[in-house]
């Protein structure tokens, strides 16, 4: 046949090829039993508790056909009312993550769970019949459930030992403190709602705090645009890093970290000498070495807001800034039973762990310890010296690790278990103002090997320990634990239908003492700010490493520097130039003979003389970037600076230099009300709009997390993010304002009415709804990124590779089914969720009524928001909440001189500076 | 003279070409249409179920066996508990009903063959429809007359549209034999069985369905326009 007969019957060819065309079949599997209570299609939710360490809030988590595809915030719990955190939010990904432990390894070969538990069992048995040592490391918890099952075990068997390991043992400084101050075990958690004025010294509460989202919520009741009590909190921060804090705070002092006790100890004193108690002055032995016109202010203003100010000391001050800083609170008024720092809100189970630690070294040394299981604890990771004492002592056969992931502990030990997630597995939790809350399994173990920590040691110690002998499963034991809540089994569906149990009014008051006398004892600590320190804090996004594994947070912009997936060194514009660095130069700090490798990013209003670096880093990848090898379990540590001359791309989202903040710019355009407002589109009946509130964002990035597991976001990886193909719909951006502070600007899409990118669309793959939504349509677009380039706010994101097909069928279950999948060639942005709009819709119009109520639709951004920055509604109901937000004089639009008529409203951050 | 042999001759090509161009793009079209379109498709399914011997003969609703049509976006197919309600104690030795009770006494779910089926880009709400008054058969055809189901109508956007925007000429209005609104004129026992039906015993919704639903609906209502923005159904 010759080409052109060829080409002519060509088009014949197709036609045959056609008609004998059949799509795949794809079948429909339905239940066998009706199930209690799955309707197919629909999403259920139920309440549960998320805790991180011994802090617990209560989610709800979204699920379809039983597997959970969201986590938010269960908006009837009274410590977090339905608001999250990014870490709370992602807490999903290691449900799903490809690369959870899965197979029970006993001496490296994969065994069954069964087997693995009778190896496990027999070697217990083995060591409570030779009378040897058990001890079983634990991270912090509150669970009081574990904590009665752990008393039981220890009773009953007076060889085995529990020791909480948390990976910073600053906590245990300030438990020390409240010990010998007080007379109290634990740590106190301020609050905030009494305050009016805060002073933190290097507290990081709006940040990396665990308690960071109750405070927030506290600290955003009193602030917002709109609040008429505005000036009813005031926050000055000192640091020596740049947190969310101190971005946040009305007034920012740099401190070197040496420099805190001598701050503080001016402080106490000026604040004695102007309150008119010298005598105390020379009984606390107080010298008035630091020299600033700031303490003189500050000292004034704690005198003007006595017992409503509060003084909050952090991680990285030393035991005797800690002690002034108590004693200030004491002479401020504001510790004690109803007061700002009340002795009832104590963090569950932080008591004292130190010597308990110490004594588990000591027993070590001498080599009475025969056997150590590793429950959750990655002590290699975090705790090298003591895990190298382990390993030197204990027989490496008696080395057994329950973990999540397969982590350098798990690896040394000779029976290592998969751990179920917390979705997976029954639980309790009770938080520091006595809520207690149940936590169910929401979905049955994705591996049938995987164990809870709570199943594991009632299966190995069920044997030994006669109180728990009758327990079969840890299911029975929590039953049986909360008897006294829910003596029957309505009220304990009650309790899980409800996810808590409200806490009922005790007449128990702690007891508490105040010893001061002994201030003068402890040792002044005299160095010196010119010292070069490092100074190892945790993470924004992925805390001290226990989110190290989780994408979604790797893939987070840390919010002050707007870094991603790696870790770096923090260092002041001035000690820059006196080592002669520049942005992304590797440095090598160097401290007993231990070498940290790490990429420098310069960042104006950081102390000097100080490197700054995030722990948390080096698990996942090889490299010397975990700063737990260094410090230690301290803080800070003296160190020494080598310039390596090779350089390191940070990955970033946004400019080294921080620009000054384009909204003051956009408020004078306002003000000069040269724009006409063209507007072309008419709208009926809703008008979606949305205002993000500057005065209370905190930039804590929440949002940004749980837009992108709400809306199927793909995670590009580290080297896709190198080439700026980052997919995230929702991004921060960070700014300088007046007080040369970072503030934060919240950029998604503005859905504008005049929209430059509807324009220029060839194939109008991206339209207009009429109530006010700029659709994108994705089967329609073909992905000449036009609108892309004609966009002025730069929200649209185009998928350059199929980043979703490289993901494994277990992580596929996370998709939200609501939301496309979008393939490689298309461009993609925020919705304003339509999905969450059109159900809202489907249920109005179900119920006879077009007109959606205000509230009905909550988008994820707004969902998440710890702050509650977020509003949105309808704009042409001027009832609704965000039309009272919009309506307000400090709100703005964006580029407004552009005239594109944006959806979405800003409204200004005002600060306290009176 | 040449000139005008050299013009016919160019009429031809291009006569040719167009002709060559339109059974291509024909080929195409039926290439999309039998690959997407797909009317009359109707694979056997793993047991011989006759729609027409029980929503024909027997008269059973719609909506007796696709319940959550109602309520959710997407109409389930019964469980085999479902079906063993009444064929525990009916045409149990049948060899066309034993596939059944195997499937509900061995617990192995029966994996039917999926006939109408949307690209992912679609989203598609059942309750949305059904409560709007459009009938079953608008887009399912009359299954009650098919003794094994087909695929009826084409399911392109254009038939979508085409609906949306002149349902006095292609929606059918709710007929008895779907169930809607026949006996559920009741509000507080429709109320009542959809409560069982989406209640969880520990979970709970964030918004409570109506009190009392679907009083104002006079039968047989005439629906209205659908909605003709993108992302009515693209998002």
């Amino acid at each position: 046949m010759e080409r052109r007969d060829f080409i002519k019957l060509l088009p014949l060819a197709f036609v045959a090829v056609a008609t004998g065309c059949r799509r795949p079949d794809e079948k429909i599997v339905p239940r066998i039993y009706p199930g209690s209570y799955t309707t197919p299609g629909m999403p259920e939710y139920f309440n549960t508790v998320y805790s991180f360490k011994n802090v617990a809030y209560g989610i709800t988590v979204k699920t379809y056909e039983g597997r959970p595809v969201k986590i938010d915030g269960n908006p009837k719990h009274p410590l977090n009312i339905g608001r999250s955190n990014a870490q709370m939010q992602a807490s999903l990904y290691s449900l799903y993550d490809p690369v959870r432990f899965i197979e029970p390894k006993v001496n490296g070969k994969k065994k069954s769970i069964k087997e693995t538990l009778e190896a496990l069992k027999n070697q217990i048995q083995n060591e409570i019949s030779l009378n040897n040592q058990v001890r079983i490391l634990i991270d912090e918890h509150c669970s009081p459930s574990f904590a009665s099952l752990f008393r039981l075990i220890e009773n009953d068997n007076t060889n085995v030992r529990f020791i909480t390991l948390p990976p910073l043992n600053s906590d245990s400084n300030h438990s020390i403190i409240n010990k010998e101050v007080l007379g109290i075990n634990g740590v106190i958690v301020p609050n905030l709602s009494k305050a009016q004025y805060v002073l933190s010294f290097g507290a990081d509460i709006l940040g990396t705090d665990k308690n960071s989202l109750y405070h927030t919520i506290e600290y955003s009741k009193k602030r917002g645009s709109n609040n008429n009590s505005h000036n009813n909190i005031k926050l000055v921060t000192l640091e020596s890093n740049y947190s969310l804090t101190g971005a946040n705070s009305d007034t920012r002092i740099v401190v070197h970290p040496n420099d805190m006790e001598a701050f503080a100890e001016s402080l106490l004193y000026n604040y004695l000498m102007s309150s008119g108690q010298v005598e105390l002055i020379e009984q606390y032995d107080l010298l008035n070495t630091y020299d600033s016109i700031e303490i003189n202010l500050i000292a004034k203003d704690l005198l003007k807001y006595i017992d409503k100010a509060v003084v909050l000391s952090g991680d990285y001050t030393n035991y005797r800034t800690k002690y002034l800083l108590t004693a200030l609170n004491h002479h401020l008024g504001n510790i004690g039973n109803n007061k700002i720092l009340c002795t009832d809100n104590i963090l569950p189970y932080s008591n004292n762990n130190i010597p308990d630690i110490n004594t588990f070294r000591e027993e070590l040394t001498e080599g009475k310890i025969s056997s150590v299981i590793f429950a959750g604890v990655d002590l290699a990771y975090f705790g090298n010296d003591l895990f190298d004492l382990i390993t030197d002592n204990v027989p490496s056969n008696n080395l057994i690790s329950i973990s999540l992931y397969d982590s350098q502990t798990s690896r040394k030990c000779s029976i290592s278990l998969p751990m179920a997630h917390f979705l997976e597995c029954w639980g309790d939790a009770v938080c520091f103002d006595g809520t207690k809350t149940i936590q169910q399994p929401i979905i049955k173990p994705l591996n049938n090997d995987s164990i809870g920590l709570g199943d594991l040691l009632i299966n190995i110690f069920k044997e030994f320990c006669n109180s728990i002998s009758n327990y079969n499963t840890y299911y029975d034991f929590i039953r049986s634990q909360w008897m006294g809540y829910a003596p029957d089994d309505r009220k304990w569906e009650m309790a899980l239908r409800e996810g808590f149990v409200k806490k009922h009014n005790s007449s128990y008051v702690l007891e508490y003492n105040i010893y001061l006398s002994k201030i003068n004892n402890v040792p002044r600590i005299s160095s010196s700010n010119n010292d070069l320190l490092l100074l190892g804090l945790p993470s924004n996004t992925i805390a001290t490493g226990e989110f190290a594994e989780n994408r979604w947070l790797r893939e987070l912009p840390d919010p002050i520097t707007k870094t991603v997936w790696d870790n770096y060194a923090l260092l002041s514009p001035t000690t820059a130039i006196h080592y002669e660095l520049k942005n992304g130069d590797m440095i090598e700090v160097t401290s007993d003979s231990i070498i940290l490798v790490l990429p420098v990013y310069i960042l104006d209003g950081v102390a000097d003389n100080c490197i700054i670096a995030s722990l948390g880093y080096g698990k996942t990848q090889k490299g010397k970037t975990n700063v737990f090898d260094l410090l230690n379990n301290l803080n800070i540590k003296n160190v020494k600076l080598n310039k390596t001359g090779n350089n390191h791309k940070i990955l970033s989202t946004q400019n080294a230099e921080i620009q000054n903040n384009p909204i003051n710019k956009d408020f004078e355009v306002k003000l000069q009300a040269t724009i006409k407002d063209n507007q072309n589109y008419k709208y009926k009946l809703h008008h979606w709009a949305m205002a993000v509130d500057l005065d209370l964002c905190t930039g804590c990035s929440a949002c940004v997390t749980a837009c992108q597991i709400e809306n199927n976001i793909a995670i590009v990886g580290r080297k896709e993010f190198s080439n700026n193909r980052q997919m995230q719909w929702l991004r921060i951006e960070k700014y300088k304002d007046s007080n040369n502070h970072i503030t934060f600007l919240p950029i998604m899409c503005q859905h504008c009415d005049n929209a430059p990118c509807e324009s220029v669309c060839p194939v109008f793959a991206t339209t207009h709804s009429p109530d006010g939504i700029n659709e994108m349509t994705y089967n329609r677009c073909v992905g000449t990124r036009y609108c892309m380039a004609n966009c002025p706010y730069e929200v649209r994101r185009f998928n350059y590779k199929d980043y979703h097909k490289n993901e494994t069928e277990q992580y596929k279950y996370i998709y939200n089914p609501e939301v496309t999948v979008r393939m490689r060639g298309i461009v993609e942005k925020c919705t304003f969720c339509i999905h969450k709009i059109n159900e809202a819709r489907y249920k109005a119009k179900n119920s006879g009524s077009n007109a959606i109520s205000d509230g009905l639709v909550k988008t994820a951004c707004q969902q998440a928001c710890p702050a509650g920055a977020i509003t949105f509604g309808n704009l042409l109901d001027n009832n609704s909440a965000v039309s009272i937000k919009i309506h307000s004089n400090t709100s703005i639009r964006l580029l407004e001189e552009l005239n594109t008529n944006p959806s979405v409203y800003y409204l200004l951050r005002r600060d306290n500076c009176d | 003279m040449q000139s005008e042999t050299i013009d016919r001759k160019r009429k031809k090509k291009i006569i040719g070409g167009m002709l060559w161009l339109i059974i291509l793009f024909y080929g195409l079209y039926l290439a999309y249409d039998f690959s997407f379109g797909n009317v009359g498709y109707c694979p056997e399914q793993p047991i011989v179920f006759s729609h027409l011997k029980h929503s024909g003969d027997f008269g059973i609703k719609c909506l007796y066996c696709h319940q959550s049509a109602e309520i959710s976006s997407f109409s389930q197919i019964p469980t085999a508990h479902h079906c063993m309600i009444c064929h525990i104690a009916l045409k149990e030795s049948s060899e066309l009903v034993v596939p059944l009770s195997n499937s509900y006494f061995d617990e192995v779910p029966i994996q039917w063959t999926n006939i109408y089926r949307l690209p992912d880009y679609v989203h598609f709400n059942h309750s949305r429809h059904i409560l709007a008054s459009v009938d079953c058969s608008s887009c399912h055809g009359e299954v009650e007359k098919m003794d094994s189901v087909y695929q009826a109508t084409k399911l392109n956007m254009k038939w979508c549209l085409d609906c949306h925007r002149n349902p006095k000429i292609f929606v059918v209005p709710a007929r008895e034999i779907s169930g809607i609104y026949m006996k559920y004129t009741d509000s507080n026992f429709f109320s009542a069985i959809s409560r069982s039906m989406v209640s969880p015993a520990y979970g709970d919704y964030f918004s409570e369905l109506p009190k009392q639903p679907f009083d104002w609906f006079v039968y047989p209502k005439k629906p209205g326009r659908g909605p003709e923005h993108c992302s009515a159904c693209h998002y």
